[in-house]
């Protein structure tokens, strides 16, 4: 009996669940569709199209459905998932256009998240979790990046940026262009973000982010690095790499001719007498060792920023963020 | 008195010479092996009809005639003004074939240029200047060139043609007067040495020396450290045939020189010591830093090496002299004529250094590749 009771339960609490998910967007048009998924980890994640159907589609854009570039809808439910609620309408549309405009040129997906609590991640393992999740990315290596705020209630701000892919990690590297403290991105953005100004600092990145595609795209095609996880070698380091290789293969071969012309020269003055000494006369009648002082030097070691060897599980992104 | 010995076989009047190869004094011509205590005997029988004699072959008088300097002849009465005209050089006359041999003042033994008779100065190496010991020649001019050819045999850089287009213009078979000194050494030696820890944190790489003055006192010694007597024999040959079996060291006896040329010392035991000094500085230097273990770096800060009960010998080592011509350049080697060592410096084929160093640089550079392209 008690079973039995226990499994209807069971049942009518799935049932009420599922009817909320999908009553929630009638409800308010502004609400994030992943609000409730945050919380609930675990648990299997439905297909986002699905809302979509059923759900008011409240932005002006229609849906433009799933297209080719990525495995997730190209909405502006998506890709700006606002869930800690800091901006309009208005922003979150022009933000959108930005977005789009970049997929549309450079074939790169950007999603701007934000949100009040990262559930005890850190903000890299949260973002780039999130941007894997939900399967972001244009095209088959999924190129593309993350932008993640994160508000909290007890005050604490933290921005991260992930990005994915071939494209997203030679531009958006982690050494330079994100570097949290002497990069370009954040020293734009950090003063906007400090100030409260978000909708500001994510515009301005979506500039960036546009200039910097434009500049990748002329420089040369993509398809040339091949990588899995490892950072891409431009002309000018592999000059270099070579140029050393050289010069130690001369320093090498130079040292080991030396040696072998050595040989050929047996007329030298010696400067030793061990040959002579008598076996056994050798005695040391006095020894001492005493302390007199350390020295201690120190050098700066170079900042480690992610590079490419990320903890999190997924070895594919550069990023860079932290506190403000 | 006979100033200049020589040793006739009994048998046949020919020249007995020291045979390097067996190690005994045979007749050239009949090849009559005799002992050495044969030629003693023979040359005290030599000296004592001298002694009756006393003629010098030539006279001073005729001497002078001839503008050249004095005869060396034991006890002799000549000013050695006279010497110093010529530049230092002695007359002798030959007792097999009376032709007039003019040495240089240090040599010793020699041959005669005419008849090729062995003749020895015993003036030279009698009384204060008669060595202590003598190696005796185990090499004959033979295995000498065999030597050579062994050594240069396999090295690298040796123009290929050397082993055959090489021509030994002279061999000459020499005793080298040297000095073997003997000394105790007492030593102070301090030395600076640094033990390095290093380990880093997440913003710095941290190096800690800390530095110790180690103290070693102690005595060592020194037997038989050869320096060689002679202003004519270049150092860096003499010490490049080093070292010598002392095991077969004999005491001395002219007779050894038959059928060799020699020099006496023209550089004494005093202004040789320094070479010797030096090399016994060093090794005890070496010696004692050995014992200064459990440290990352060493260095000697201070030593004070203080030698006591030195002794000197004059003796006599067996060197070949091979006066070599190859691609109209000269070489000269050195071969120790106990153990066959050689030494001088070879010709070096340009080229092959050239190719050597391209191929060693190309074959690290494409391994290099890999490590790039990985």
């Amino acid at each position: 009996m008690k079973k039995i009771i226990s499994v209807l339960a069971a049942i009518l609490l799935v049932l009420t669940m599922s009817t909320g998910v999908l009553a929630a967007p009638a409800a308010d048009e502004t609400t994030a569709p992943f609000a409730e998924y945050a919380a609930n980890e675990g648990e299997p994640v439905p297909l986002l199209g699905a809302e979509n159907e059923t759900g008011d589609s409240v932005d002006t854009d229609s849906s433009e459905g799933t297209d080719e570039g990525s495995l997730i809808d190209f909405t502006i439910e998506n890709y700006v998932v606002d869930d800690a609620n800091l901006f309009t309408d208005t922003e979150r549309e022009t933000m959108f256009g930005a977005i789009k405009a970049i997929r549309e040129n450079h074939k790169f997906d950007i999603v701007i998240h934000t949100t009040s609590s990262m559930n005890g991640k850190g903000p890299q393992d949260y973002s780039e979790n999130f941007f894997n999740t939900y399967e972001y990315g244009y095209g088959e290596d999924r190129d593309g990046l993350i932008v993640m705020l994160c508000i909290t209630d007890s005050g604490s701000r933290d921005i991260y940026i992930a990005a994915h892919g071939a494209v997203g990690k030679r531009v958006f590297d982690s050494g330079y262009t994100l570097d949290f403290d002497n990069g370009p991105v954040f020293g734009k953005m950090l003063p906007l973000l400090r100030n409260g100004e978000y909708y500001e600092a994510e515009m301005d990145f979506l500039e960036i982010a546009d200039d910097l595609l434009t500049l990748n795209e002329n420089r040369g095609s993509s398809d040339d690095y091949d990588y899995d996880g490892d950072s891409e070698r431009s002309t000018k380091d592999i000059f270099l790499s070579e140029v050393i290789a050289v010069a130690a293969a001369c320093v090498i071969a130079l040292v080991i001719v030396l040696m072998l012309k050595r040989t050929m020269k047996t007329n030298r003055i010696q400067r030793s007498a061990e040959n002579y000494e008598k076996p056994g006369s050798m005695r040391v009648t006095y020894s001492d060792e005493r302390f007199i002082r350390t020295d201690v030097s120190r050098s700066a070691k170079p900042k480690d920023n992610d590079k490419g060897g990320s903890d999190s599980s997924d070895g594919d992104f550069s990023g860079g963020g932290g506190s403000f | 008195m006979a100033s200049v010995l020589e040793y006739k076989c009994p048998n046949c009047g020919g020249h007995i010479k020291y045979d390097a190869a067996t190690q005994s004094f045979k007749c050239e011509f009949c090849d009559s092996v005799f002992t050495q205590a044969q030629l003693t005997q023979q040359t005290e029988q030599a000296k004592n009809k001298a002694a009756v004699d006393e003629k010098p072959e030539v006279t001073a008088d005729e001497a002078a005639a001839m503008g050249v300097d004095s005869i060396n002849t034991e006890g002799s009465s000549f000013s050695d003004e006279k010497r110093e005209t010529l530049g230092e050089m002695s007359v002798y006359s030959c007792q097999s074939c009376g032709a007039q041999i003019t040495t240089d003042v240090n040599t010793v033994a020699s041959k005669c240029p005419y008849c090729d008779s062995p003749i020895i100065m015993t003036g030279k190496v009698s009384g204060l200047d008669k060595p202590n010991c003598i190696i005796p020649f185990k090499l004959d001019s033979k295995a000498a060139g065999d030597a050579l050819k062994a050594f240069a045999k396999g090295k690298i850089f040796l123009p290929s043609k050397f082993l055959n287009d090489h021509k030994i213009s002279e061999i000459k078979g020499v005793y080298v007067p040297f000095w073997l000194y003997e000394a105790d050494v007492d030593a102070n030696i301090s030395y600076e040495a640094t033990r390095v820890r290093t380990w880093s944190d997440d913003d710095y790489d941290y190096t800690e020396t800390s530095y110790y003055d180690v103290q070693r006192g102690g005595d060592i010694g020194y037997a038989d450290v050869p320096v060689d007597a002679s202003s004519s024999m270049p150092d860096d040959y003499m010490d490049g045939i080093e070292p010598f079996d002392y095991s077969e060291m004999k005491d001395f006896d002219p007779a050894f020189f038959a059928g060799f040329i020699a020099d006496k010392y023209d550089v004494d035991a005093n202004a040789a010591f320094p070479r010797a000094e030096k090399r016994i500085q060093n090794s005890t230097e070496d010696a004692f830093r050995q014992t200064v273990t459990g440290y990352d770096t060493v260095s000697v800060r201070n030593s004070s090496i203080n030698m006591k009960n030195r002794k000197s010998k004059y003796s006599m080592f067996p060197v070949w002299l091979l006066n070599t011509t190859y691609g109209g350049k000269k070489y000269l080697y050195a071969v120790n004529g106990q153990t066959g060592r050689v030494s001088g410096t070879l010709p070096v084929d340009k080229k092959k250094v050239a190719l050597m160093f391209g191929g060693i640089a190309a074959a690290i550079t494409a391994i290099a590749q890999f490590f790039i392209f990985m």
